[in-house]
């Protein structure tokens, strides 16, 4: 069970979050997604607030410690490394890493450093799942994937979510992202819960307007 | 035909200066770079005064710290039976102190172009601060630590002023070729002076031809 308390400028939320459940957080542009992202993966402190983990405060846990997965929306990709060396860079085991390569389609750009966006996108992905994190942040991880790629990486991360436990925090801007992979969403505004649901409640009432 | 020992001090000097600020330089690069702390405008101000500064001012206070006549020259000459003054080892610290912002400078410009996000990625992925900075971000400053070299083992060779203070000009010791090309000219020997002139500047333009070729090859397009 992941506790999050926080009452900073930036965001006034509170919510828990049970161990296997992937949540989506949507709203618009500046409401603190990536805030809260970056907040549960310890790397912008909270001041105010607090975060529990099974039990554990990670208020004084650094980056490194908290076993979590992490999609930038840049993707972060090492570009002194192939695809295959920034999945190695994490230590997962070769078998896990050709199990990525297959599974996130990476196998034809393993030895390759100069890279399409779709396949940097995929290779933060895998590398984010190579460690086996207990729990995964997603920033807009499907955003570069054509229709046929978004659909297929849709279906593989909802397989690594459900075969491996996995805590999951996606933060999206696509209805059917959501809809597909989440069963629960926060929608944000500035900062604060706007609104809370199972995917169903939320996105079935009206277009999303972001 | 010249006397080539002053080209071999001046090889010996600006290798041995480029090698130290190399190991220095880093660091100092990394804590300028994400550090918070007072003072900090004090230490790069610091850092980068040997760009402003004349090279004969910061040559004639080091010759002043290293004389026998002040604390820092009779510490030295006492506890530890070193002279620093008109000898290699104090055109050397000399050499430190005025090529630093050479080394630091592009290293810290490099840091300044990485993403954050590639040192965040490498935290949540479990590597430590060293570890990120000696397996992803170090090999990302290749073409900036490169140009530090370049232009530090440059500037080094073309040192006059500093090294004239606090070496003088003794021959096999501390006169290097800026040095010895003075002297050819003050002795009219213009011949020596050109043979002088010409190393130094077929030296310096390739360095520099180095540096461009490096920066161009940094922004090639992926």
């Amino acid at each position: 069970m992941i506790r999050f308390d926080a009452h900073t400028d930036v965001l006034d939320l509170t919510f828990e979050l049970e161990p296997g459940r992937l949540m989506a957080v949507m709203g618009p542009t500046g409401s603190g997604k990536t805030t809260l992202l970056r907040t549960l993966a310890g790397l912008t402190p909270l001041r105010r607030g607090h975060i529990e983990m099974a039990g554990v405060s990670w208020d004084n846990v650094p980056p490194q410690q908290r076993r979590v997965g992490m999609v930038f929306q840049d993707y972060a990709i090492f570009p002194h490394l192939t695809v295959r060396g920034n999945l190695t860079v994490t230590g997962a085991t070769p078998e896990r890493i050709e199990c990525l390569l297959d599974d996130f389609a990476l196998r034809e750009c393993a030895g390759q450093k100069r890279l399409s966006g779709g396949q940097k996108q995929r290779t933060a992905l895998a590398r984010a799942l190579a460690r086996g994190p207990r729990l995964l942040l997603l920033d807009e991880p499907l955003a570069a994937q054509d229709a046929a790629m978004r659909t297929r990486m849709r279906k593989r991360l909802l397989e690594y979510h459900r075969s491996e436990g996995l805590t999951t925090v996606l933060v999206t801007h696509d209805d059917n992202d959501a809809r597909a992979l989440a069963d629960w969403v926060l929608r944000l505004e500035d900062g604060r819960i706007a609104q809370s649901g199972t995917p169903r409640q939320l996105l079935e009432s009206g277009p999303n307007i972001y | 035909m010249p006397d080539l020992q002053p080209l071999w001090l001046t090889l010996a000097l600006a290798s041995i200066t480029t090698l130290i600020l190399l190991v220095l330089a880093l660091p100092l690069a990394w804590w300028l770079g994400v550090g918070r702390f007072p003072g900090k405008p004090v230490v790069e101000a610091l850092v980068g005064l040997p760009l402003v500064l004349p090279p004969t001012v910061l040559g004639f206070y080091l010759l002043l710290a290293f004389s026998p006549e002040h604390a820092f020259g009779r510490a030295l000459d006492r506890w530890l039976d070193v002279r620093l003054a008109f000898t290699f080892p104090g055109i050397v610290i000399a050499s430190l102190l005025y090529s630093l912002p050479f080394m630091v400078h592009p290293v810290r410009s490099g840091l300044k172009h990485l993403p954050a996000s590639m040192t965040e990625a490498a935290y949540t992925l479990g590597l430590s601060p060293w570890a990120t900075f000696r397996r992803i971000l170090l090999p990302n400053l290749r073409a900036s630590i490169a140009t530090g070299v370049v232009l530090t083992f440059a500037h080094t060779v073309g040192e006059f002023g500093v090294v004239l203070m606090v070496g003088g000009n003794i021959p096999g010791v501390t006169r290097v070729a800026s040095l010895a090309l003075f002297d050819e000219v003050q002795s009219m020997n213009y011949h020596n002076a050109n043979v002088y002139a010409g190393i130094l500047l077929g030296l310096s333009f390739c360095l520099l031809l180095g540096v461009y070729l490096l920066r161009n090859q940094d922004h090639d397009p992926v």
